[in-house]
């Protein structure tokens, strides 16, 4: 076995804060052979990102390597000057990261961001390295590539953007690709994509990638080894084969178990159609249009949901699925008389929701609550928790206010937080627990219909595995109906009774979660779940 | 996994006042103001006297006979003039600081808030006063509706407010998307209710800051109007003394340089404190 | 072609203000108790009533406001700005002989404070807590808060008075000859003044500048140009720069209406012989037309300034040039 290319050994980085240096990583060691991809997999707070940042001396300023070495090269990356590793970086170990949206500069056009590189690097002409960026981004097959070169990078989509910056951190054929998360913000098809583009290049180029990521279906497709971090510290490494059929530590077992990953059902010929006698919720034809300033004035109409039609049962969880821009979210908001629909019938428990108006619209929003995406924007930061989760009391329902603070803190405690943190702030709590906050507001007016909008799509997956636990209890206890949304098809079938897929505006597919998830009928839905990076992928065959 | 829980609740007001309190400069900023303030408040009772009384020869130099710092063109007693100054300067400030942030916030929310038309015509009106000669306009006002300190206050207070309001307008675009807002909507909170409790409190940081920064520059707007001599003439005023003692600068150069100080160590010390709010304000509040 | 239709949608937008404002200042001016006759009889020493209805008359100033304000409207149109009741010469004579001196100063001092405040600002940024750094911060704070007039006087005392290196009053030397000799004097001449007025902008700018580029200096683009291995001075230059200017180009183009304010008193302080002195007596006498013709210009200066600065900011950012 040859040398490894990368070597980190003991690495310790710290970070000032206002109670001095503050250890992320410690005690850190692994390597990276020529060719391969090496995963280092962890929740956030690991210090995963850190370590790649550190392997490119690009730690922020109040960060250090405290101990340890890198060798790349013969050399220790810890003790080369800033002009040495700013000839390494871009050009012999290349570097893309998480937020395509943001990770390109807004002023140049992506073919001269690629030129760049070329012309600093290899000293290039201007008219060759052009040349070299147009050909590179054929490579990363951006469709008419000579034609997109001289775009911005606003003009592109996250898939695109993210094809760019591969493009950028391959151009002088590095040795080494360390990519922080590079499909988190992107749409799962896309993601396959990407990743069946860096599989092909890394193999053309014999380039070895360091693949960072909390997705441990993604190891399983993309990695042969694979580092697990907590908290600053190694706690387990091996083959992917290995350490996903035999996992070692407590935390690896419970990381793999926590992934919603899809379990092949076989067809249950039974129940296929959704045949509901009396749906707590009844959609009919809902759309809902948005108008889009043109130039001069010209209105165009944008069709965000297209004449959809859903019944939700009681006591059930309907699953609404799609990618981006499929306007599930949008659908939801519509039910809720959150967002203005056109067109469409909505009847909640016999109240026809579209016709209401003015004050009887008002209290009838007690009877559908919404628990939301994103934990540090959900809660109004000025209020104290309690206050949070009694407002929709104090402006609707009927429970005298007397009563009202003793109901809070039975909803603190049946979500699991204590009642003594009613008097905190949202910034002193983490994120599982807002969400916990989140759902007491949505029970505190006793509603029939709860919707979950990408309720756990930002909590870390062990939290989230928690939060859809808390979920499935409260369903049981309480007797309530969710009408879920989400765009992750492991967590929606963990979760779902049946399911409606989403694209563009239209539902292509409803059905129980049986008949969707065993034999799908859409070459969409299909597609969906063959994006999906499975743990499965790595799993040997049961003897 | 369990999650740490902490007892102690720490709203985001006492953050932002803990940060304020370890900025030295906005501390001294703090002090100077209340010193001024102080002098402005106790001053004329502890040092008493028409400052208009001629005291002694013109342009006495400071510190002969007893006058701490001289006397103008006309005999007047400098530091006299300069205590009652303070009063003038800060009042016509924080008045017409108050109207500002007043006119600018309604009209900011409103526009931020409803959007659509609502928004379109306000949005006109703001550029439109905008557009206006802020001085000129107010040496308008004042010379065709007289100077006294009520007028110099609602001039200065109708040309400046634009920018308050294009900052309330901003904040209320930014925090209505969020989701915290939706949230309350599906509370059952009413329009009203969302914009004064729900959204105006979490847009106040930089309107704050905004604020206290209107303080000074109302403060050198009535100094520039005074000195152009558009001021009341039974109150005296720091500006009005710079601008008529300009002719004699050769002679007694100090008429000029001290009231010019006072001015500037009022303005600059509610600029630190501006700085202070900024920094304690802004940062922290904005999540994550 | 789209920025043609650009230049068109603003300026034709900036004529509706125009003309809102002429209304407005109109109105507003014949509100308000008394009016010019007053004035000139005043300086007669007192006038019959027959006398001051007979100059009312002559002025055009005993119709009704509405009928007052569509034949001035009219005029104005025409490019007849009026006359002068108090000078007794046209309005627009005696703007134009004027206003070249207050776009000198007004556009020379924005240019000084913007490029002497990016500079300080990116400066400033690099080492946001070097002892260097804050000095700067002093200074410009000191240009905010001593009031416009104070600190010109004080230059004047300093450069002028006590070490005569430049003029103390006006705008050029009139005995000089000659086209250069001429320009060279007036820029003898500009120097005490745009500094001055250049003073108070600079503090805005150079803060603006440096919290602007500390924020793109943090950003994720940033931080892929680093992992491109670029070179300090290229990611501050090139990669940095360019997206930290747009919200001081912004500011600069909202501070005009400032500018011009701050103008009036350093005229008034250096003698320059702009608007500004021309605005401040006839706003005494009550000299409608000029006052209104004053008003007229130099809101016109503002929104041709917002122009501009909206013209720049499409150059620099292309963002700005996708949204119609």
């Amino acid at each position: 076995m040859s040398a490894p290319l990368l070597s980190v050994e003991n690495l310790r980085i710290e970070l000032a804060t206002r109670g001095g240096m503050v250890p992320v990583v410690d005690d850190l060691s692994l390597w990276l052979n020529p060719g391969e991809t090496l995963s280092i997999v962890g929740e956030s707070g690991s210090g995963k990102s850190m370590t790649a940042l550190a392997v490119m001396g690009l730690l922020p300023r109040i960060g250090r390597v405290a101990n340890g070495r890198i060798m790349f090269e013969g050399q220790d990356m810890t003790q080369m000057e800033d002009a040495a590793l700013r000839r390494i970086r871009g050009n012999q170990i290349g570097m893309i990261f998480q937020e395509p949206m943001t990770s390109l500069n807004p002023v140049y056009t992506v073919g001269e961001q690629i030129a760049e590189v070329l012309r600093h690097h290899q000293n290039q002409s201007a008219a060759e390295a052009w040349g070299n960026a147009i050909d590179l981004l054929d490579a990363v097959r951006i469709p008419n590539a000579k034609g997109r070169a001289g775009t911005y990078p606003h003009e592109m989509s996250g898939g695109q953007r993210q094809r760019v910056m591969i493009a950028m951190a391959l151009a002088c054929r590095p040795k080494i690709l360390i990519a922080d998360e590079p499909t988190t913000a992107l749409d799962v098809t896309v993601q396959a994509e990407i990743f069946d583009l860096m599989r092909d290049l890394a193999r053309e180029t014999q380039t070895a990638t360091i693949l960072i990521t909390h997705d441990m279906g993604v190891v399983a497709e993309m990695a042969d080894r694979v580092v697990v971090m907590l908290k600053g510290r190694k706690v387990e490494d091996g083959t992917v084969v290995d350490l996903v059929n035999r996992p070692q530590h407590d935390y690896t077992k419970s990381l793999i178990a926590s992934v919603p990953h899809l379990t092949p059902e076989t067809r249950d010929t039974s129940a296929a159609q959704v045949e509901i006698d009396q749906p707590l919720l009844s959609v009919r034809d809902l759309t809902v249009q948005f108008p889009v300033k043109k130039r001069f004035g010209k209105r165009e109409i944008f069709t965000a949901v297209n004449g959809i039609s859903f019944d939700v049962e009681r006591g059930k969880t309907l699953a609404i699925v799609g990618e981006s821009g499929s306007g599930k979210t949008t659908a939801a908001l519509a039910v809720a008389r959150l967002v203005a629909a056109q067109a469409g019938q909505v009847t909640l428990d016999g109240t026809d929701m579209l016709s209401l108006e003015g004050e009887a619209l008002r209290q009838a929003r007690a009877n559908v609550q919404v628990i939301f995406q994103d934990p540090y924007s959900s809660l109004n930061p000025r209020l104290r928790a309690g206050a949070i989760v009694r407002e929709p009391m104090d402006n609707l329902g009927n429970l005298p206010a007397a009563q009202r603070d003793a109901r809070v803190a039975e909803l603190f405690e049946q979500v699991g937080l204590e009642p003594a943190q009613m008097q905190l702030f949202p910034h002193q709590f983490s994120g599982g627990q807002r969400q916990r906050i989140s759902i007491a507001r949505a029970l505190s007016t006793n509603p029939s219909l709860i919707i979950c909008d990408e309720a756990v799509s930002a909590l870390d997956v062990i939290i989230q595995a928690q939060i859809l636990d808390l979920l499935h209890d409260l369903q049981r206890e309480l007797d309530l109906t969710y009408l879920f949304i989400s765009h992750d098809l492991g967590v929606v079938q963990q979760m779902c009774d049946h399911v409606a897929v989403m694209y563009m505006g239209d539902i292509v597919e409803y059905g129980t979660r049986n008949a969707v998830f065993a034999e799908p009928t859409q070459a969409y839905t299909r597609n969906l779940l063959a994006a999906v990076p499975s743990v499965e992928s790595a799993k040997e065959p049961v003897q | 996994m369990s999650e740490q829980t902490q007892l102690k609740a720490r709203s985001p007001f006492a953050e932002a006042f803990e940060m304020f309190r370890r900025n030295h400069a906005a501390l001294a900023g703090l002090a100077v103001l209340l010193a001024i303030i102080a002098v402005a408040i106790l001053g004329p009772v502890l040092y008493p006297g028409n400052p208009f009384d001629m005291v002694w020869a013109p342009f006495t130099t400071p510190g002969t006979e007893g006058y701490l710092l001289g006397t103008d063109y006309l005999g007047r007693d400098l530091l006299s003039l300069l205590i009652h100054g303070a009063r003038v300067s800060l009042t016509v400030g924080l008045a017409a600081a108050f109207v500002t942030v007043t006119i600018g916030i309604t009209i900011g929310a409103l526009a931020g808030f409803y959007r659509g038309w609502v928004e379109e015509v306000l949005m006109r009106l703001t550029e439109f006063f905008q557009v206006l000669p802020t001085l000129l306009f107010s040496m308008v006002i004042v010379a065709l509706f007289g100077a006294s300190l009520l007028m110099i206050t609602i001039a200065i207070g109708l040309v400046s407010w634009p920018a308050v309001a294009r900052i309330t307008r901003a904040e209320f675009l930014r925090i209505r998307e969020l989701e915290y807002v939706t949230a309350a909507r599906a509370g059952g909170v009413r329009n009203g209710g969302l914009m004064f409790r729900v959204i105006l409190p979490n847009a106040l940081p930089p309107i704050i800051v905004q604020a206290a920064l209107m303080v000074g520059s109302a403060i050198l707007f009535e100094a520039g109007l005074s000195f152009l001599g558009l001021t009341d003439p039974n109150v005296a005023s720091w500006g009005q003394i710079i601008g008529s003692n300009r002719q004699y600068i050769l002679d007694a150069s100090y008429t000029v340089t001290v009231p010019g100080i006072a001015i500037f160590i009022t303005v600059l010390a509610i600029s630190l404190v501006g700085d202070g709010l900024n920094d304690a304000l802004n940062p922290k509040l904005r999540e994550r | 072609m789209g920025i043609l239709i650009v230049i068109a949608q603003r300026t034709l937008y900036g004529l509706l203000l125009l003309l809102a404002v002429l209304v407005l200042n109109f109105t507003m001016i014949n509100l308000a108790p008394g009016d010019v006759v007053d004035t000139i009889a005043a300086d007669m020493g007192g006038a019959s009533a027959e006398l001051i209805a007979q100059i009312r008359a002559e002025y055009g100033l005993d119709q009704p406001v509405i009928v007052q304000l569509g034949n001035y409207i009219w005029r104005v149109f025409q490019f007849d700005l009026g006359h002068s009741y108090f000078y007794n010469r046209p309005v627009t004579e005696m703007i134009f002989a004027r206003l070249p001196a207050t776009l000198l100063l007004v556009f020379s001092a924005q240019i000084f404070a913007l490029v002497v405040g990016i500079l300080l600002g990116v400066f400033a940024a690099q080492r946001p807590n070097g002892l260097l750094s804050h000095i700067v911060t002093f200074f410009a704070l000191f240009g905010y808060a001593a009031p416009v007039f104070w600190t010109g006087i004080l230059l004047l005392i300093a450069f002028s008075l006590k070490i005569p290196l430049f003029p103390v009053a006006g705008m050029r030397d009139v005995t000089v000859e000659g086209f250069f000799p001429q320009a060279l004097s007036v820029a003898h001449h500009l120097v005490l003044p745009m500094l001055t007025l250049g003073s108070i902008f600079i503090a805005l700018y150079s803060r603006l500048c440096r919290a602007s580029m500390l924020e793109v200096l943090g950003s994720d683009y940033v931080r892929t140009a680093k992992a491109k291995g670029l070179s300090p001075r290229d990611v501050t230059m090139k990669h940095a720069l360019k997206n930290a200017l747009p919200p001081v180009v912004t500011l600069a183009g909202l501070q005009f209406s400032a500018v011009i304010s701050g103008a009036v008193l350093v005229e008034t302080v250096f003698s320059w012989p702009g608007l500004g002195q021309l605005a401040l007596t006839s706003i005494l006498a009550r000299d409608t037309p000029t006052i209104l013709g004053i008003l007229f210009f130099s809101a016109l200066v503002v929104i041709v300034g917002n122009l501009l600065t909206d013209l720049v900011l499409r150059l620099i950012d292309p963002r700005v040039r996708a949204k119609a």
